[in-house]
């Protein structure tokens, strides 16, 4: 069992749902390394653990999801070579992506830079009329790096996302809405209870077609139309013979 | 998608050759600021201007999309035709409330012919296949509002500002790293034809290749000491 805190995030099951919480809620959850590696231990027990149907990732305190990268860690890589190996080797944000549960991020206050590449790494985002949403990487000279020039345009369209990129425009809950950046937006009030709600049902649902659905999803992302159909009818037959999943 | 960028500190003006706004009307001029916009370092971001009554010749939205830098566009009137396809390869686009865009080439404004600078390639991307499908087949003019609602633009502005506006914009991107905004264009732009997992291994690498740019180290000291970062000194202009 791997439920309990970490250094900078906590880790509790209720029922089937995984409630992961980044917390460093002094510094609005920037996500550093031992971020990346207190998730990364995360994610892997969610990932093997058969009782766990759906995750919910949120962010502490009241200021906001995650506002950022830590960038007073930056520039302590060694070498070229060695950031990318490590990128690599600890790639929370492929572990992310790379569930098979349906995941949920549950978004409030500031999100911004990874804040909302990771939000854009979980299947549904639901956020508070207060959450705000940017990305300035190229304000301080930095492009993204765990999505953020991928994950937005096949969310947003590619003009929002360029511009979103290349400005450092904010987006409110209602625009970020408008724009395909979240699904859902509820008063703050209601955001725990309403993405428990969600997070449930998503429980509920049966994990191989949950796996299925997600996985015909990343096809019809990445393939032509006719291999897209063709992996479809493949993983419905596969769950109507109780062999998907595996 | 109407509110104002951050409300970060903008250079006053274009006069330090940062910001390149591209002529359209005369076709000479446009390839020379397109060369220049190309070659010259200290160029960081060029604006076109359009208003729906310059001409667009051939040609003219592939030497956009050859940029390598960001490109903002504002525009007014009735933005048709090649002047849609010019836009369709800029990077960020602002209008004013009067202008409208159709892409009409069944009808006898498009002489039966199929655009060939991109119409049917850009619209479908950057509206949705649905939209595009319609523009395309019917002719249907869009207003202002649609193409906000599409995507197609980012922001609308009141009538006669968006020359304005999008210089503007031009100047704070402009005073952004300009390797990283080339970078993230060259990402977002070379990533949409990927497969996600292939475009985040062109994400990262583009982004440890800026570890050896010193605007990076500019930008995080400036972050951790909260200051604006200058790229001035950077790139060897100014």
């Amino acid at each position: 069992m791997t439920e309990g805190a970490f250094e900078t995030v906590t880790y509790e099951k209720r029922g089937r749902v995984a409630h992961i919480t980044l917390n460093r809620p002094e510094v609005i959850n920037a996500f550093n390394v031992q971020m990346r590696d207190d998730l990364s231990e995360v994610l892997d027990a969610v990932r093997w653990d058969p009782d766990v149907a759906a995750v919910l990732l949120k962010g502490s305190g009241d200021r906001g999801f995650c506002a950022g990268a830590d960038l007073s860690e930056f520039g302590s890589a060694p070498s070229q070579s060695a950031a990318r190996n490590a990128r690599w080797e600890r790639d929370v944000f492929g572990a992310l992506r790379d569930l098979t549960v349906p995941t949920l991020a549950v978004l409030h206050g500031h999100v911004i830079g990874s804040g909302v590449e990771l939000a854009l790494l979980c299947d549904i985002r639901i956020a508070a009329d207060n959450a705000v949403f940017s990305m300035p990487e190229t304000y301080y000279g930095l492009i993204a790096a765990a999505g953020g020039t991928q994950t937005p345009p096949r969310a947003l369209k590619q003009g929002r996302a360029l511009d979103m990129l290349l400005t450092g425009r904010r987006l409110s809950a209602a625009e970020a809405v408008d724009a395909g950046l979240i699904q859902r937006v509820v008063k703050p009030d209601d955001l725990g209870r309403e993405s428990e709600r969600i997070a449930s049902d998503l429980a509920e649902i049966d994990p191989a077609l949950a796996g299925a659905i997600k996985a015909a999803l990343a096809t019809a992302r990445d393939l032509p139309l006719v291999d897209g159909l063709a992996h479809e009818r493949r993983l419905s037959i596969m769950l109507d013979r109780g062999i998907a999943g595996t | 998608m109407s509110n104002p960028v951050n409300q970060s500190p903008e250079y006053p003006d274009n006069s330090d050759g940062r910001v390149l706004t591209i002529p359209v009307s005369d076709r000479a001029a446009f390839e020379d600021a397109c060369a220049r916009a190309s070659t010259d370092e200290a160029v960081r971001l060029v604006v076109v201007v359009l208003s729906g009554e310059v001409s667009v010749e051939p040609g003219m939205p592939a030497s956009i999309a050859a940029l390598r830098i960001p490109v903002v566009s504002g525009m007014s009137g009735r933005i048709d035709d090649r002047a849609l396809e010019l836009v369709l390869a800029v990077d960020v686009r602002v209008c004013d409330t009067n202008t409208t865009f159709a892409m009409s080439p069944a009808s006898k404004a498009g002489n039966g012919q199929l655009p060939s600078d991109g119409g049917t390639q850009r619209l479908p991307r950057i509206v949705g296949p649905g939209l595009a499908t319609d523009m395309l087949l019917s002719g249907r003019r869009i207003t202002a509002e649609e193409a906000l609602r599409a995507g197609l633009v980012t922001e609308i502005c009141p009538a006669g500002e968006s020359t304005t506006r999008a210089q503007q914009l031009a100047r704070k991107i402009a005073s952004h790293g300009k390797s990283a905004g080339r970078f993230t264009k060259e990402a977002v732009l070379k990533g949409a034809d990927m497969p996600l997992e292939q475009s985040l291994r062109l994400e990262a690498d583009l982004a440890i290749l800026l570890h050896t740019d010193p605007e990076r180290a500019e930008g995080i000291d400036a972050f951790n000491v909260r200051r604006k970062p200058d790229f001035r000194q950077e790139d060897g202009s100014q």
